[in-house]
């Protein structure tokens, strides 16, 4: 069997007769990385004429994998945007301490006011409180009726913006316990729940795309499966000539890999085509929030994300497919 | 042990309890040319088939090289493959591929650099004339430059062995006389030749070695 050291001298080209070039462009010779490279170079070239070769079935694949791949993605920006949202109003969160009487209330919410997890602090007296509560209501003569003022004063807290909802609780609970506050209360039950609710989606998003993810690796496998079966003639012939599975499995996971990324490609396509769709409606929405909310689309982060799950998903299918079906082909 | 090939006592049962071949005893030298000649159904393609580890003897030992062949395991056949060339009587050419290509694929199978790749093609193309069709698809060639393509196949990487089943089965007798001339002139640059072929005329024109086959038994006379 003819060898060369890597180190050997590059063997003198004669004039090249040009019947047979084809295959040859620039014979490289870099020794066993080259030709490695040269191997891998030719796969490459192999995989995307079958591609190409077999346009309608590759297509088909290639575009249900988008759909596949584009499904969950786009329950990911929904549940990113969602937890944006909610963030959002997260602003909006008070805390109400109800305090006792005795207590040095304007001094207090200064204090209060220093505090890293606070943004801000309202003072509101008994007083005031009750003129707020006569004015804005039909109690005037039941609470004249009194004689004395039931309410207590209160401080109004905002949290500091963008404090998680579990940190925004615990406040709530510190605060509580501060001397001459009697009680605080959240005001904040329907974030709670919008937070459940985007956590809910964003779990979903996860299966979702986990069980997708599969159904991807299925497709790739499948594809591959049927390619190895339609050249099993060939596939006999090169074991035949003594090529190992490896040998022949090489093409078919770069098929799976190109599947893989045209596939997230397509479902890259398929997600700006639905923003666009969306586009509209949304821009309404967030026109009648006078601009409090901010949609994103997929970033650059997240599309190079969703590619290299999609080859990633290709190699691993094609992969499993090719060993199990090269293994049951055998020479007559 | 300078046998290429020593078949000791060798039988093949295949399911169904046919008895292909039957306590077959042979020896080949290195370097020597023979043919494996019986009838229909004699047992010549399953003693090509054990060489080439396409079955597996059911008794007794195969040695190839002087290496016996139940040592070889599953994983190492494809390497112990490449040191053989082997012609079928249907071509078995990969018709995506350029006879330039086909020509390669045993080469490119070991990974040889593109260099010596390229040397040793244009070689097997010119020694069975055929280097001008380089370019061209299998499917565009006749029956017997096919064939030929075929053998510069088995031949490219240099195989101490070449065995070949019917090479000349579909071809008309002056292309086979063509081929076995060929076959001839690499056995004449060292390379050891065994071929099974029913084609008793024209193995006796040639004048060589016959092993005879008959109902999977070695014909004492030979
Ligand atoms: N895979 C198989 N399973 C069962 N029986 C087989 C198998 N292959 C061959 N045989 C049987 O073994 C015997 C020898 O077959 P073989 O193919 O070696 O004959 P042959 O000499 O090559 O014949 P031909 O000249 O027709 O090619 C035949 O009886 C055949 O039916
Ligand atoms: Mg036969």
């Amino acid at each position: 069997m003819p060898r060369r050291r890597a180190n050997q001298p590059r063997p003198n080209r004669q004039t090249p007769q040009r019947t047979v070039r084809r295959n040859n462009p620039k014979a490289t010779d870099h020794g066993a990385v080259g030709r490695r490279l040269d191997a891998h170079r030719r796969c490459l070239h192999d995989s995307l004429r079958h591609i190409a070769n077999r346009r309608l079935a590759s297509a088909l694949t290639i575009v249900v994998i988008g759909i596949t791949l584009a499904l969950p993605a786009g329950l990911f920006i929904t549940a990113k945007n969602l937890a944006q949202v909610t963030s959002s109003w997260q602003q909006s969160v008070t805390i109400s301490l109800y305090l006792n009487a005795d207590a040095d209330g304007p001094s207090l919410a200064r204090d209060l006011s220093q505090q890293p997890d606070i943004a801000n602090t309202h003072f509101i007296s008994a007083k005031e409180g009750l003129a707020y509560l006569k004015h804005h209501s039909q109690l005037g003569p039941a609470l004249d009726a009194l004689g004395q003022n039931p309410l207590p004063a209160v401080i109004r807290i905002h949290p500091r913006s963008g404090l998680a909802s579990h940190k925004v609780q615990a406040l709530a609970k510190r605060l509580g316990n501060h001397s001459g506050v009697k009680r605080a209360r959240l005001d904040a039950g329907w974030v709670r729940r919008l937070n459940a609710i985007v956590n809910l989606a964003t779990r979903a998003a996860f299966v979702v795309g986990i069980l997708l993810g599969l159904a991807v690796l299925f497709i790739v496998g499948n594809t591959i499966g049927l390619e190895i079966e339609n050249r099993r003639e060939q596939i006999e012939v090169m074991k035949l000539l003594g090529a190992t599975d490896a040998f022949i499995r090489r093409p078919f996971i770069y098929s799976g890999v190109l599947y893989g990324l045209f596939g997230s490609l397509a479902g890259l396509l398929l997600i700006g085509a639905a923003a666009l769709a969306l586009r509209t409606p949304l821009g309404n929405l967030v026109a009648a929030y006078n601009g409090g909310l901010s949609i994103a689309g997929l970033s650059l982060y997240g599309a190079l994300i969703l590619i290299g799950v999609g080859m990633a998903l290709g190699w691993v299918g094609s992969g499993f497919a090719a060993t199990r079906h090269l293994a049951l082909i055998e020479p007559m | 042990m300078n046998d290429i090939v020593a078949f000791e006592k060798v039988v093949k049962r295949y399911p169904g309890d046919q008895t292909a071949l039957n306590n077959v005893s042979l020896r080949l030298a290195r370097g020597e040319m023979a043919f494996v000649t019986g009838h229909s159904g004699a047992g010549k393609s399953t003693l090509i088939k054990l060489i080439g580890l396409l079955e597996r003897p059911t008794r007794g030992r195969i040695l190839i090289n002087g290496r016996d062949l139940s040592q070889v395991k599953r994983r190492d056949v494809a390497s112990y493959r490449q040191r053989l060339g082997m012609i079928f009587q249907s071509y078995n050419l990969l018709h995506d591929r350029s006879v330039y290509d086909n020509v390669a694929l045993p080469l490119e199978i070991r990974g040889s650099a593109r260099s010596i790749i390229d040397r040793n093609v244009r070689g097997a193309l010119s020694t069975v004339g055929l280097l001008q069709y380089g370019h061209r698809l299998p499917g565009v060639l006749s029956g017997g430059e096919q064939q030929r393509v075929g053998i510069a196949r088995a031949v490219v990487g240099r195989p101490h062995l070449l065995l070949a089943d019917e090479p000349t089965g579909n071809l008309d007798p002056e292309l086979s006389a063509d081929i076995m001339t060929l076959f001839q002139q690499l056995n004449r640059i060292g390379t050891s030749v065994l071929i099974a072929s029913h084609d008793i005329a024209l193995v006796e024109r040639l004048g060589l070695r016959r092993i005879r086959l008959d109902h999977g038994q070695l014909d004492p006379q030979h």
